[in-house]
């Protein structure tokens, strides 16, 4: 018979070791966390006072959009009515229009080919793998309002079909107009669309729940002013160029999804386990949108813009970060380059599976990648960095300006959005950590992002120019990425060498004139020849003069793939030439004829009979300047700049005993990848490299450290 | 287990010239593979230099650019660790016959060699065994992982159990070099697991000084690579590398001092 008792049970040791695993044991199913938010604004575009200068006449396009997504099929079914205004001195009969979504269609379409279905880490798979979109019908509506929210007082009376068809890449269709668009006139057309999204590989997609609906809807080509359409097919590098305009777009989505999306939410109405959502966003030249249930909703109102995080559950740890980042960027931009002009931007993070949609930027909206997970400890004692997550957050922050207002020709041009957001990253972690700050770092061993710039340099700096069109970097070569980093390199160095401010003042005059425009290179390049000057003496006052001509340095840099370097060739201290040896005296008679002091070693002689010499030589086929700074046995130094234009250069200091010489002593070259050659002891000093005798500490230390682990 | 401790350190200081000797050939082969290495890049580097602070990246700059310093660092770290093992193993019968009892080098170097196929056999077994805990340690972790259990839980396992397997390891090879138990049997090798359970005391001694010692190696680690740029000479680490040594060596005083087998 069993024993009752009143007292508590005994737990069994197996008991206990349940309860403890219990309690080191997380619950799955806990809820979601909870963010603080604040309501978003009202207005698209930040109050006329800080918005900075929006340009009427850069309102060329307008959509208005219904889209019903299909959650399960990953579907969505739309309509968009485009106005879009002549601003040319040219007619036009045809209209060119992008089907991006095609891109995904078939192993044949131009970004497969350039892909192999692969972007960054990402590849296709066999399910959802292929994304389209199919245009039923194009009307012409008319008379076509000026702009479509003007068409309450100009009403359409008739609805035209119009004939058109796919180009021979399906990234493009053309639309044959029943009648020519001359200068000055407005056309509105309304088309039917369904886009299938692909499983996410590029940029957009779905994975999952998570729907990442960009380049989904057709786009209307950018008619220059030389009356010729881009509409470029659609390729891997290839990004997108369009015209400002302002954007209307309503989404219905399942009710459980949280939306995130370009501009400012402006209704919101749910019926049937669905919900209708009305975004406006204004003077953008693109829309996209995400969805997913998971998502975690994060904003605060930073110096009048509504910031907005939505964030994997997962990852919630990170929303400070990234938002620190985000609001690091925003104050760096806005003083580099004016105020931003939206009230709003959102941040938005893949999911795991989804990642290839993530460090891709929209108006207004970007997605960004998650941090490497380290415990708070190894990030504070052993190893931190800086280039994941908070870099694609500041990077595709960046975009907001560098494109997304800057609106440059992304095919044509990719440096100058790519790589000059690029370089303005570089500057907003000069702004938040300070010169030179670090991107890895591992104990005391700090890797800084002048040292990336110049791997990159050394990896992929000579392969391509940097100004070529995205289509004409071969994805075989792998050398796309010195859009970004060389560009950034070109940049730092032209900055460093004309000065931080004289070359933030002309990139800040460049920005303003950029501001809502469609700005080339060439015209960044006329600005910065303009503002600094053309060309430039560096030498310090009184020094022979040594210039730098900005036109050919940026002509060098951008359009060639001319190697920068410099070395030291020589420093040493040699006999002076003397007086011994015969001579005329005042009757014409050789007198003299002492031999010379060979004897006494050049250590030995005194000050006077010394010579310094420094040999500095350009290996590198790229010309430009270079600092010399050069020290002396008696603890003085001597700073020189060359031109750089021939190929060696003498540097002689008669009574001067040389030590040391040092090419580039302030780190302004970051073109430059091979800095050993550099610096250099003079010839009779047994000086230490720098390296040899800390890296021997270092295997000495790790060979202590393996027989250490090898016994006892 | 205060006890266990002390006399393992006792015995270890009982041997002074010896700790020497072994610190002194141990030191002077890491010194010589940090000269080879200096010696390698001062060939590359010629008068050049790099400045303060340019550090990381004239390695990065100079590594990939000469293949042969890699290949000589490679080596002469692979070098190391072959002898690391090649000298404990023929020395670790030595050593505890020394930390038994006081003999002349000449009977504690024929006692080494003789009891090297022991050692080596011993830890063969061992290896496998180890290998086998090491698998369900494995195991445990992904199922705790599974479980979304801390992620400290898993590597505090794994450590706990290579501790304990060392502890093993020394009762195993002490029961086999100084007690007579069957050298080439599997037994002998199971029989180290199956003492240190029976006996905490010697087990948490052990497992202390394997914990000491292990920190000691890892603090050279650490300050050899944060001396890179910090620049804090090698004599820091040499002097941890004693003192891991002296953890060691009491470590395996330890199963010295824990005498022949006990009989269930």
């Amino acid at each position: 018979m069993r024993r009752e008792s009143n007292s508590s049970p005994r737990l069994a040791p197996g008991s206990l070791g349940i309860l403890a695993l219990a309690l080191l044991v997380q619950g799955c199913d806990a809820p979601p966390p909870e963010l603080p938010t604040v309501p978003p604004p009202t207005q698209a575009l930040r109050p006329a006072g800080e918005r900075g200068v929006v340009p009427a006449e850069s309102r060329i396009t307008d959509y208005q959009i219904e889209a019903r997504l299909d959650a399960e099929a990953h579907r969505v079914r739309g309509s968009a009515r485009v106005s879009w205004r002549n601003t040319t001195q040219h007619t036009v009969d045809t209209v060119p229009f992008h089907l991006y979504m095609n891109g995904f269609r078939a192993e044949d379409t131009a970004w497969m080919r350039t892909s192999a279905g692969r972007h960054r880490s990402s590849e296709q798979e066999e399910e959802g793998a292929w994304g389209y979109i199919d245009i039923g019908e194009v009307r012409r509506v008319s008379p076509g309002p000026l702009l479509v929210e003007d068409e309450a007082e100009s009403p359409a009376t008739s609805h035209e079909v119009l004939p058109w068809r796919e180009d021979p890449d399906p990234s493009t269709m053309t639309v044959t107009l029943d009648q020519p668009v001359g200068p000055g006139e407005t056309l509105t057309l309304e088309l039917d669309f369904e886009t299938q999204l692909p499983k996410v590989v590029a940029r957009t997609g779905y994975s999952d729940d998570f729907h990442a609906v960009a380049q989904w809807y057709p786009k209307i080509g950018v008619l220059e002013a030389d009356g010729k359409w881009q509409a470029h097919t659609y390729t891997v590098n290839d990004e997108y160029f369009a015209d400002f305009g302002h954007y209307t777009v309503e989404i219905d989505v399942p009710e459980d999804m949280v939306v995130g999306a370009s501009g400012i939410p402006v209704s919101e109405t749910v019926a049937e386990g669905r919900k209708t959502l009305v975004y406006q966003a204004d003077m953008v030249h693109d829309f996209a949108w995400m969805a997913d249930p998971d998502f975690v909703e994060h904003s605060v109102l930073y110096d009048g813009v509504y910031i907005r995080q939505l964030i994997q559950p997962e990852h919630v740890a990170d929303a400070d970060l990234h938002m620190a980042a985000q609001i690091a960027a925003l104050d760096s931009y806005q003083k580099r380059f004016g105020p931003y002009p939206w009230s709003t931007i959102t941040i938005v993070h893949a999911p795991e599976g989804g990642e290839g949609a993530g460090g891709m930027e929209y108006p207004t909206l970007y997605t960004t990648s998650d941090t490497v997970e380290m415990a708070p400890w190894v990030r504070k004692h052993l190893f931190d960095e800086r280039v994941s997550g908070v870099f694609t957050t500041v990077h595709e922050f960046g975009h907001q300006y560098f494109q997304g207002l800057f609106a440059s020709r992304e095919h044509l041009e990719p440096w100058l959005d790519e790589g000059m957001n690029s370089f303005s990253n570089q500057l907003a972690f000069l702004d938040r950590y300070g010169e030179n700050p670090w991107a890895a770092r591992l104990l005391s061993n700090e890797l800084t992002f002048r040292d990336g710039l110049r791997a990159t340099m050394r990896a992929v700096g000579t392969l391509d120019p940097v100004a070529q069109p995205a289509s004409a970097f071969h994805g075989r070569v792998g050398s796309y990425f010195l859009v970004y980093s060389k560009t950034s390199a070109i940049m730092m160095t032209l900055r460093n060498v004309v000065g931080p401010e004289e070359f933030d003042r002309a990139l800040a005059v460049y920005a303003e004139q950029a501001r809502f425009r469609q700005p080339t290179g060439k015209q960044l390049f006329a600005t910065l020849t303009m503002e600094l000057g053309g060309t430039r003496n560096l030498a310090p006052e009184g020094a022979p003069p040594s210039e730098i001509d900005i036109a050919e340095f940026l002509d060098q840099a951008f359009h060639s793939t001319l190697p920068v370097d410099f070395a030291v060739r020589r420093v040493s201290n040699v006999r002076r030439q003397g007086t011994a040896g015969w001579r005329r005296d005042e009757n014409g008679e050789l007198v003299g004829g002492e031999p010379p002091d060979l004897e006494t070693e050049v250590e030995d002689l005194p000050d006077d009979q010394i010579t310094g010499v420094v040999v500095v030589q350009r290996p590198g086929a790229f010309v430009m300047p270079v600092d010399l700074l050069v020290e002396f046995e008696d603890g003085s130094e001597e700073r020189r700049v060359w031109n750089g234009r021939a190929s060696t250069q003498v540097y002689e200091w008669p009574g001067r005993r040389v030590r040391r010489a040092r090419l580039d002593p302030d780190n302004k070259i970051y073109l430059e990848w091979k800095r050993l050659n550099n610096t250099a002891w003079a010839r009779d000093l047994d000086e230490d490299d720098g390296f040899s005798r800390p890296f021997g500490h270092l295997i000495e230390g790790l060979g202590l450290g393996l027989l250490g682990a090898a016994g006892p | 287990m205060i006890s266990s401790f002390l006399g393992g350190f006792r015995r270890v200081l009982s041997a002074p010239g010896w700790v020497l000797a072994i610190a002194a050939a141990n030191l002077l082969l890491a010194w010589c593979l940090g000269a080879t290495t200096r010696a390698a890049f001062d060939s590359v580097t010629g008068r050049w230099s790099v400045v303060e602070g340019e550090i990381v990246y004239g390695l990065m700059e100079i590594l990939p650019e000469q293949s042969g310093l890699l290949l000589v660092i490679r080596q002469s770290l692979a070098g190391t660790t072959v002898l690391g093992f090649l000298f404990w193993t023929l020395l670790a019968g030595g050593v505890l016959y020394r930390l038994k009892e006081e003999a002349p080098i000449s009977r504690v170097l024929s006692r080494a060699v003789r009891s090297v196929p022991t050692v080596v056999v011993i830890s063969f077994w061992h290896l496998l065994l180890r290998l086998l805990l090491v698998a369900a340690a494995v195991g445990i972790g992904v199922g705790l992982d599974k479980l979304g259990a801390a992620a400290w839980i898993a590597p505090l396992l794994g450590g706990l159990i290579f501790l304990f397997s060392t502890c093993a390891l020394d009762l195993a090879r002490a029961h086999g070099v100084l007690h007579g138990a069957r050298r080439f049997h599997p037994a002998t090798a199971l029989g180290g697991f199956a003492e240190a359970l029976r006996r905490p005391g010697v087990l948490i001694a052990s497992m202390l000084l394997g914990l000491l010692r292990w920190c000691a190696v890892l603090a050279i680690l650490w300050l050899s690579i944060d001396g890179l740029s910090a620049g804090h000479g090698p004599w820091p680490a040499r002097g941890l590398w004693v003192v891991a040594l002296l953890c060691g060596l009491a470590r395996m005083g330890v199963a010295v001092e824990a005498g022949p087998p006990r009989r269930r």
